[in-house]
């Protein structure tokens, strides 16, 4: 095998290349980002000789002030992605606030798009699910105080709502048990916490709840805590390339999406379809997973931690609604997503 | 005197040497995106110099390419090391042989190799430039540049070995049936 080891790198590195297309126009592109340089220099020149205007001149032109989107430094993708990770980072103890839409999701029996808000804060989590037709389902929570959940369920079709405390390693969603990867995983949907909150003996085939194509995991009760976190990781897989702007919610965005090569970086598999970010502040503001049949669409907004937030993360109970015992309300809420009874 | 070069005689060589280069920056830093930023700051320092631009375009693009993966471009990317460390944590998909599976293998060691030696070794085996070739473009000396490639490969060696050790162990316990 020895002898072979230099052969089968170099074979390793043709597998790794060989569709690999240098991109049009790659002169004009390093040339805009000579020129930009070009302003760089002459503006940091003329700063230097302008002691009263030097620091705002300077921070007008230089990388990392500004809007990327419309002046100054030159828009790679390394450049972008760095901004993102950046981003990500200083919104780590911000509240993620997902509206989340999910075609090609099964319910009752046939495939539908499920759409949910989703509030997701550390270890804490909310999740607002209505039907095909708009009809409020369910409301479930978890939020975590001193290693303790204090999960809500609220069946809206059935009219009840049940309420436990449980130690948190026991609600932990088994499907995540490490940080989100750049392997492909399957993202376990809104009622993902439900079944591990029951009794072994009664908790259903995890599988049989997927509820949504295969996803990045957001989920509230997860090692890596946080989205901004798993974005983080999302954006490090190394595959994402800038490749335009669009506008999204009428936010000026930068879109990412993969870009491989089918033999070599293909082998990785890539959850993360297509991500736009804010193209002022670099934060994701809208994500999409899979394929046209079954896609995954995610508005993200970012609120801080206030205490009006912070309520967000709580399904309240409306007025009128019946406290019941956990099983009979994750059971009302099953069978109208699979579409027959589910006993448990 | 040297006569000034056009733009469109960059271009020309631009579109038949583009995509290779753009594989060696690929190798160099680990992926696409990182490739094609190495390969663009790399066309930029070339097209400040092109018009009196003396000599081989391709070895001057090959140069930067290397010199600015072993330098300072790689401080601008540090979490992309992360990524790379992460990707090599992988399980990935089997092949049809286990051969396949371990040139993909060897890749992502590759990746996680020092700049330097990962230069070296893109340089012998991608590039297939002698020790000689190799030392003048990475501007070192040729014994440096045969320990370089000789560590980097003595790295790709332990993990063939392990490899084939794994395979056999698992080609043992698959001979007394699988588990579900």
């Amino acid at each position: 095998m020895n002898t072979d080891v230099e052969e089968l790198l170099r074979e390793g590195m043709e597998r790794f290349t060989y569709d690999l297309r240098a991109p049009a126009g790659i002169i004009r592109r390093a040339a805009r980002q000579h020129c930009r340089r070009l302003m760089l220099r002459s503006a940091a020149g003329l700063a230097a000789a302008l002691t009263a205007g030097a620091v705002a001149l300077v921070a007008v032109q230089s990388p990392g002030a500004g809007d990327a989107g419309s002046e100054g430094p030159a828009i790679t993708t390394a450049y972008v992605l760095g901004r993102v990770n950046r981003a990500l980072s200083a919104a780590a103890p911000d509240i993620a606030q997902l509206q989340v839409s999910a075609r090609g999701a099964m319910f009752a029996g046939k495939p539908a798009t499920l759409s949910y808000v989703e509030w997701i804060y550390g270890d804490s989590g909310r999740a607002v699910t209505t039907s095909p037709a708009g009809r409020l389902i369910a409301d479930n929570s978890v939020v975590a105080a001193s290693s303790r959940w204090t999960a809500t369920v609220v069946s809206y079709t059935a009219q009840t709502w049940a309420r436990w405390v449980t130690e948190i390693p026991a609600l932990r969603v088994p499907a995540r048990t490490a940080p989100y990867s750049c392997q492909a995983s399957t993202y376990p949907g809104p009622f993902a916490q439900i079944p591990w909150a029951l009794p072994a003996s009664r908790a259903p085939n995890p599988s049989a709840i997927h509820a949504v194509p295969s996803g990045p995991f957001l989920v509230p009760g997860t090692d890596s805590a946080t989205v901004a976190a798993d974005l983080r990781t999302a954006i490090s897989c190394g595959t994402l390339t800038v490749v335009g702007r669009q506008r999204v919610d009428g936010v000026n965005a930068i879109k990412l999406r993969p870009r491989h090569s089918r033999a070599g970086l293909a082998a990785l598999a890539q959850p993360v379809e297509t991500v736009w970010v804010n193209a002022r502040t670099y934060l994701p503001v809208r994500m999409t997973v899979g394929q046209q049949s079954q896609r995954w669409t995610a508005d993200i907004s970012w609120l801080r931690p206030t205490a009006g937030n912070l309520a967000k993360l709580t399904a309240p109970i409306p007025a009128g609604f019946r406290q019941v015992p956990v099983t009979q309300v994750v059971q009302a809420i099953l069978t109208e997503i699979f579409g027959h009874s589910v006993r448990l | 005197m040297a006569t000034e070069r056009s733009m469109q005689e960059l271009e020309c060589f631009l579109a038949g040497r583009a995509d290779h280069l753009l594989r060696t920056a690929v190798l160099l830093t680990g992926s696409r995106e990182a490739g094609e930023d190495l390969l663009q700051s790399a066309v930029e320092r070339l097209l400040r110099r092109w018009r009196r631009f003396e000599g081989d375009p391709e070895g001057y693009l090959r140069r930067t390419l290397c010199n600015l993966a072993t330098d300072g471009y790689r401080r601008t990317g540090r979490w992309r090391q992360k990524a790379l460390l992460l990707r090599s944590q992988l399980p990935q998909p089997r092949d049809a042989t286990g051969d396949v599976d371990l040139r993909d293998a060897l890749v992502r060691l590759l990746m996680q190799l020092p700049a330097r030696q990962r230069a070296v070794l893109v340089l012998r085996y991608w590039e297939q430039l002698t020790d000689a070739e190799t030392a003048v473009v990475l501007g070192c000396a040729e014994g440096t540049v045969k320990s370089a490639a000789a560590r980097g490969l003595m790295r790709m060696r332990e993990l063939a070995d392990n490899w084939n050790d794994k395979n056999d162990t698992a080609a043992g316990h698959g001979a007394k049936g699988k588990r579900s």
